[in-house]
Formats: C-alpha cells, sequence, structure tokens
C-alpha cells in the first residue's frame, strides 16, 4: 500500500489531477521559499527550548544556546540565512510570477497570498532580531519602532507592540508572542490559502480543484534545482556568517545604530531626503509597492495579454526592487568605506568580545548580561575612567590630546620602568611637568639642579640604587606581596626617599606632601588616591590645599563604593597592560 | 423532516453557545494583550544627578540619570534611565536629553568641543540644544529639555522623561 492510499484511506478524497499550466521558474522560486520557512520553523522550534523571554534572561539564554550547547550556533545561524533567504526568494519568486503572468484571473489570490508571505518575512525579520537582546537587535529595533510611531497611526500599534513607551520586558514578552505564536499561525494559514487556490487556479477533476496536483516531471526538476539551490545557499551562508551576538543591550550606551541590510535601502533613501519627508519616505515607500502589488491584478483584467503587453506590468514592481537593490548596495558600500562608523564598530566589537569573555569566565548572574558587565572591571571600569577620569589623565586611548593633560599619564604606574622616569625626570610632561602645584616638588636624582645652593655637594645617584628602588617599589605594587620582599630595596627606599616621602608611616618630614610609597602601585593604594588623595595613606593632606594648584579632587562622595573598586582595578590592570580590551 | 429542523436549531444553539463562549474567553484575553500597551504612567520623581559645585560654568556635562528602574514585572534599583547634558551658567543650570531627537541614538561632545553631535546620522546642535544653524541636521527639533532644578543644599536634581523622536512636536512618552 502507497502512503498516498493509505493516507487517503485514512483522510478523505485525494484526488490527484495533472498540472495543465506550463512549467514555472516562479512555482520552483515559491518551492525554495516555503523551503526557508520551514527551516526558520524547525530551528526555531529547536530555539525556543532554550529561549527565556525577559530583560534579565534573554541574552543569557541565547548566549548559551550559541556558545555552551553543541550545535547550537548553527541551529542560529541557519534560522538567520533561513530567514534572510526567504526574504531573497520571496521577492524573486514574486517577480517572477509577474514575469510569467501568474498574478491574473483566477490566480489573483495566490499572487497576493505569495506576497503575504513576503511581508511576513519582514515581519518575522523585526520581531525576531531584538529577540537576543544585544545593542544591535535593541537599537535596530527602537529605530524601526520610532520610525513606526511617526507614521500615521504608528503610535498606537507600536505601543502595542512594545508594551508601553519603553522597550523592555513586555517588549520581549510580546516579541516572543508575536515571533512564535501569532505570525507562524498567519503565515500557516496564509501559505493553506496560498496552496488551495494553486489548486483551484492549476488542476481540476470533473470541474472540482483537485485534493493533490501532480507537477509535470519538467516542473518538479524545476523545483528541485531551486530546492537545491536555497538549501545549499542557507548552509554555505549559516557556515560562513555566523548569527550575531553583540554586547548585552544597554539602553544607556553610546550606540551608532545600523539597519540590517534589508532595510538599508530605506534607510538610504530616509536620509536623502529633507527631515519633514523622512516619515512620508519610510511609509510611503512601502505603501507604494504594497499598491503595486494590490493593483496588479487589475490591470487589463478580462482581457488576454501577450507577454510583450505584459511587460509594463512587470516594469512596475522590477523597476523598484532593481532600484532598492541598487540603494542597498550603496548603502552596504558607504557604511564600509566610513571610517568613522568603522571606528564606532570596532570599538563595538571590542565591546562585544569582552562580554562573551566574561560570560564564558564568570558566568552570568541571574540579574542578567548587563549587571554583569556592569561589575566588570574593564567594561565598567573604562566607563568609569572616561566619565570620571579621562578628563585629566591620558591612559591608553583615553584622555586628553597631547599636552592638555592635567594629570600625570597613568600608562605604565606602579611599575619598575615608571618609577625609573620618576626619579630621572619628575617635572617630564608626562609626570608632574603640567602640573602647577607639583611642578618642581620632587628633585631629579640624575639631572644637576638649577639652583646654586642645591646644587652643592648633590651627586646623582648611581643607576644601580635608582634601580634597586624601583625594583622594590614595583614589587610593593604587587597584591599582597608580603612585607619583607626585599629588605636591601626597602633600605635604600628609607635611606633616600623618606627624606620627603612617608614609608609606612614614617617620614622625616612631616609638612611634605609626597605620598606614601608602600603599596605604592596596589589596587588599594590607587583606590585610595581616587577615593580622597590627602588622607597619608598615598598623599598628605596637604597635598589638598587651595595652595596646590591643580590638586586632585576627592572622589569619595561621587562615585560609588563597589565603583570605586572596579575603577581602581582597571586603572592598574590597564596601567600595567595586563588586559587589554 | 421535524427532526431535521430541530437537530437544525439544536447545531445552531450549540455553534452560538460556542463562539459566545470563545468571546467570553478572547475578550479578557484580548484585554489581557493589550493591558501594557495602555499602562498609564506617573509623574517621575525628581533624581540628584550632581551637585552643582561640580559643574563647570559654561562647559556641558554628561551625566548619568539613576534610579529605580520599573520594568513591566519587575522591578530594578538604582538603574541608570538615561543621560542628560546640564550646563551651568551661575547658579543656573539647564538640562537637556541626551537622547537624539531625529531616532534616539545617544547624542554625544562633538570631537572638537564646540557643539553636541549625533553619531548615528550625523545631527549636530549648538549648547543651548538649538540645531546648528546652516548645517543639514536630520532632526526636526532641537534637543529636548529636561525639567532640572537646584535644591537649597545646591544639589541639581532632574525628572527624567523620554519623548516620542521623528517627530516636530514634543511629546511626553512612558
Amino acid at each position: 500500500m502507497s502512503v498516498r492510499s493509505w493516507i487517503s484511506e485514512r483522510a478523505g478524497g485525494c484526488e490527484s489531477a495533472p498540472i495543465t499550466s506550463p512549467p514555472s521558474w516562479s512555482r520552483a522560486f515559491g518551492v525554495a521559499l516555503l523551503l526557508s520557512f520551514a527551516i526558520c520553523g524547525v530551528t526555531g522550534l529547536g530555539m525556543s527550548f532554550v529561549y527565556a523571554p525577559s530583560v534579565a534572561s534573554a541574552w543569557a539564554s541565547v548566549f548559551y544556546a550559541e556558545h555552551m550547547l553543541a550545535g547550537g550556533w548553527l541551529v542560529r545561524s541557519l534560522h538567520k540565512a533561513a530567514a534572510e533567504a526567504s526574504i531573497i526568494f520571496g521577492v524573486m519568486a514574486l517577480l517572477l510570477a509577474v514575469f510569467e503572468g501568474r498574478y491574473r484571473g483566477r490566480r489573483d489570490l495566490a499572487f497576493w497570498c505569495r506576497a503575504l508571505v513576503v511581508l511576513l518575512a519582514f515581519g518575522f525579520c523585526i520581531t525576531g532580531n531584538p529577540l537576543r537582546w544585544d545593542n544591535r537587535g535593541y537599537y535596530g529595533f527602537q529605530t524601526e519602532t520610532n520610525i513606526g510611531a511617526a507614521l500615521p497611526g504608528g503610535k498606537m500599534l507600536v505601543a502595542l507592540v512594545v508594551g508601553g513607551g519603553t522597550l523592555g520586558n513586555w517588549t520581549l514578552a510580546r516579541l516572543y508572542a508575536l515571533h512564535t505564536l501569532l505570525l507562524p499561525l498567519v503565515a500557516g494559514s496564509v501559505v493553506w490559502l496560498w496552496a488551495k487556490t494553486s489548486r483551484r487556479a492549476e488542476g481540476s477533476v470533473d470541474g472540482q480543484p483537485a485534493a493533490v496536483l501532480d507537477r509535470s516531471n519538467a516542473q518538479l526538476s524545476r523545483d528541485f534545482v531551486l530546492a537545491l539551490i536555497v538549501l545549499v545557499e542557507i548552509f554555505v551562508v549559516a557556515f560562513a556568517v555566523r548569527a550575531p551576538l553583540e554586547s548585552p543591550a544597554d539602553p544607556i550606551a553610546s550606540y551608532d545604530a545600523r539597519p540590517e541590510w534589508y532595510f538599508q535601502a530605506l534607510y538610504v533613501l530616509r536620509n536623502a531626503v529633507p527631515p519633514k519627508m523622512q516619515a512620508l519616505v519610510a511609509g510611503g515607500t512601502p505603501a507604494v509597492l504594497g499598491a503595486i502589488i494590490l493593483a496588479l491584478p487589475f490591470l487589463g483584467r478580462g482581457r488576454e495579454l501577450s507577454s510583450r503587453q505584459r511587460a509594463p506590468h512587470f516594469a512596475l514592481l522590477a523597476v523598484p526592487v532593481v532600484a532598492f537593490a541598487a540603494l542597498t548596495w550603496a548603502g552596504l558600500h558607504h557604511d564600509k568605506t566610513d571610517p568613522v562608523l568603522q571606528k564606532a564598530l570596532a570599538s563595538q566589537d571590542a565591546v562585544s568580545h569582552r562580554a562573551l569573555q566574561i560570560a564564558k569566565a564568570t558566568g552570568i548572574p541571574p540579574a542578567g548580561a548587563l549587571a554583569m558587565m556592569r561589575a566588570d572591571p574593564i567594561f565598567h571600569g573604562e566607563d568609569l575612567y572616561r566619565e570620571h577620569c579621562a578628563s585629566c589623565h591620558v591612559l591608553g586611548d583615553m584622555g586628553p590630546a597631547d599636552g592638555k593633560a592635567t594629570g600625570p599619564k597613568l600608562d605604565g604606574w606602579g611599575t619598575e620602568s615608571w618609577a625609573m622616569a620618576m626619579m630621572d625626570d619628575p617635572d617630564h610632561k608626562d609626570k608632574f611637568g603640567l602640573l602647577p602645584g607639583f611642578k618642581g616638588k620632587m628633585p631629579s636624582y640624575t639631572h644637576e639642579p638649577s639652583d646654586p645652593e642645591e646644587k652643592k655637594g648633590w651627586k646623582p645617584m648611581p643607576e644601580e640604587q635608582r634601580r634597586s628602588i624601583a625594583k622594590w617599589l614595583a614589587r610593593e605594587g604587587e597584591e599582597n606581596a608580603p612585607l619583607d620582599h626585599d629588605t636591601d630595596g626597602y633600605k635604600l627606599a628609607k635611606q633616600r626617599c623618606s627624606g620627603c616621602h612617608l614609608l609606612r608611616g614614617d617620614t622625616d618630614d612631616p609638612d611634605d606632601i609626597a605620598p606614601e610609597l608602600a603599596g605604592w602601585g596596589t589596587t588599594a593604594w590607587m583606590r585610595q588616591q581616587i577615593a580622597d588623595p590627602g588622607t597619608n595613606a598615598t598623599y598628605r593632606p596637604g597635598s589638598m590645599s587651595a595652595q596646590i594648584e591643580g590638586h586632585m579632587p576627592r572622589f569619595v562622595e561621587k562615585i560609588a563604593p563597589a565603583d570605586l573598586d572596579l575603577l581602581a582595578r582597571f586603572v592598574r590592570f590597564r596601567a600595567r597592560g595586563l588586559v587589554s580590551k | 423532516m421535524a427532526e431535521d429542523a430541530s437537530r437544525r436549531r439544536m447545531l445552531t444553539v450549540l455553534a452560538g453557545v460556542s463562539v459566545a463562549g470563545l468571546g467570553a474567553a478572547a475578550i479578557p484575553a484580548a484585554r489581557l494583550a493589550a493591558a501594557p500597551a495602555s499602562g498609564a504612567s506617573s509623574e517621575s520623581p525628581w533624581v540628584p544627578v550632581a551637585k552643582l559645585a561640580d559643574l563647570p560654568d559654561g562647559a556641558p556635562t554628561r551625566v548619568k540619570v539613576i534610579a529605580d528602574r520599573i520594568d513591566g514585572f519587575t522591578t530594578d534599583r538604582q538603574q541608570p534611565l538615561g543621560q542628560v547634558w546640564l550646563t551651568r551658567k551661575g547658579d543656573q543650570v539647564t538640562a537637556l536629553s541626551a537622547s537624539c531627537p531625529h531616532l534616539g541614538c545617544t547624542v554625544d561632545m562633538s570631537p572638537d568641543r564646540t557643539q553636541f553631535f549625533c553619531p548615528c546620522h550625523a545631527s549636530t546642535f549648538r549648547f543651548d540644544g538649538e540645531r546648528t544653524p546652516g548645517v543639514p541636521n536630520k532632526s526636526l527639533r532641537s534637543m529636548d529639555p529636561i525639567p532640572v532644578r537646584v535644591t537649597q543644599a545646591k544639589v541639581v536634581e532632574v525628572q527624567w522623561q523620554r519623548f516620542t523622536p521623528g517627530v516636530e512636536a514634543r511629546e511626553v512618552v512612558g
């Protein structure tokens, strides 16, 4: 018993009719479109078993699928590649249907169903992208909803989709419901209607629509070729371009948002017109395309049209599609060659890379991936540094332009070479040179003083002594260094430095402002220096007096204790080049 | 025949009862689905963002607005809600939302620090929030002012608000 007759026995009539129309490429592209949808469905179903739609869990669950579950990345990449293939093959199917004249007469409803499926493909992309809740998805969706809200009647629709005014938990819950329940239900119904109308249009048995259509061998071979092409395309793209997972969505990030490629043309068009026409372009362009698709079956209705007579109809759809493709290419090319954007993307990439690094190393707390990022000394430390320190101190690529700094450069702080450079030339522009209140306070151990009084009996400190002190200092800067780690170095520092400096609380000059050398270079020292530089634990109370021009401010009341810890760790790490971005 | 008629009547009643039941279940379900969209927003509280003494005179400073973030079914204590550019002139402070009125990207300082600059579509604004005159601008309105006050203790407080981007009129959302 064949499968068909087995089904026929149980599910009723299964009469088949041969397709009477000639073999068609647009039907084959339709098959490719449905196959892409099916791959989206299968991979999406798999992903829905590991995805958790809430602000705290969305990124974490996608990260888990992508990086922790075997083959998870392939499922995500296939899902994305198939979704994008459904747009490409769907548009092609639509174009070919018009080219072949398969939009007229009894085929109008099938044609509109086809167009509706392409529209749904866009709907799936719009509702699916933000689900991973990374910056790219978040800001892309924010831009889409902002554009949508500015259109007539768009505000209410956007509020319904977003779940209020701000993207958040409601948004994810609703997008998930739309993406995995409502849209598939609608898509399934439309595909069912499409199949039903195709049957009525293509073949009949005794005037009744056939339950099954027998495709001719010529049609089957075309279907097969297209199915093969779309499968190969989806798998090749999935392996070549992994589905993105950037850093967790941060509503206050400075993120340079760019549209996905399928919205690039609209983005270019929108940017090319004056501001007042932007909403018109954003809403009007898709509306015009929709109107063309709706109107096509009505053109020359009731008359037989030759393929030449149908050519203007084809042009109505083909010209906008080709223009869109050209604009897409132009937009992508422009972005690729825009140095400012590329720089922003590189820095966004670095943050994303860091997010994955921490998530893999420490795991993601229940509070979510953004909380994880905000507890990271490198990511959040840099944020804090830019906010509180970079207006005075240079560290790596952060800080004021050359010659504009009003605090020492922090690269190398806490290291032997930094201490050596300080003993050699404390008034160098990278040390105290640009600080009026500190310049000239520390003498050089290698350069003869200019003051004749000080010159008398002055001798440079031998290099091995300087080196020995610098080594001791660098060792002091190691976390948890034992007190007696280098007794010779300590003795030398005591002998040569404590005339001005504090050394484990002792100094010959209590009125000087020179800082404590014990623990210099540790996180604790740096934390204290940032919180309050004038406590004797680092610099002295005198260093904070109004007479010392350009002294460092206290941050203890401005930065939360946990952030102070992070910032101190960040400065120490980055100064030593220990952790790069 | 009579049997047929009564059978048809029964079927009609059955269908009617089923549809009514389905409707009775669907209406509250639809209301549930729509509820978060119409959530009434209460007036946002005043949030301290800086000390007056910490703001340089004339040069805008970007600060984070940190307050409780109520997101649907969760409340996150002391989270950044957004950013505000504060400009002090003597004892007076003005506040502008750092969210671009064009499409909501974060407005930065221009590299030469002479005006505000949005990286997404290269819109530029003067420090008073007006669109830089003579330069093409994608935004339909100037930057959005945020209610700001200085307390007796010389603390700068703002009332965080978000505005619909991309439209000419300034409308508060959320």
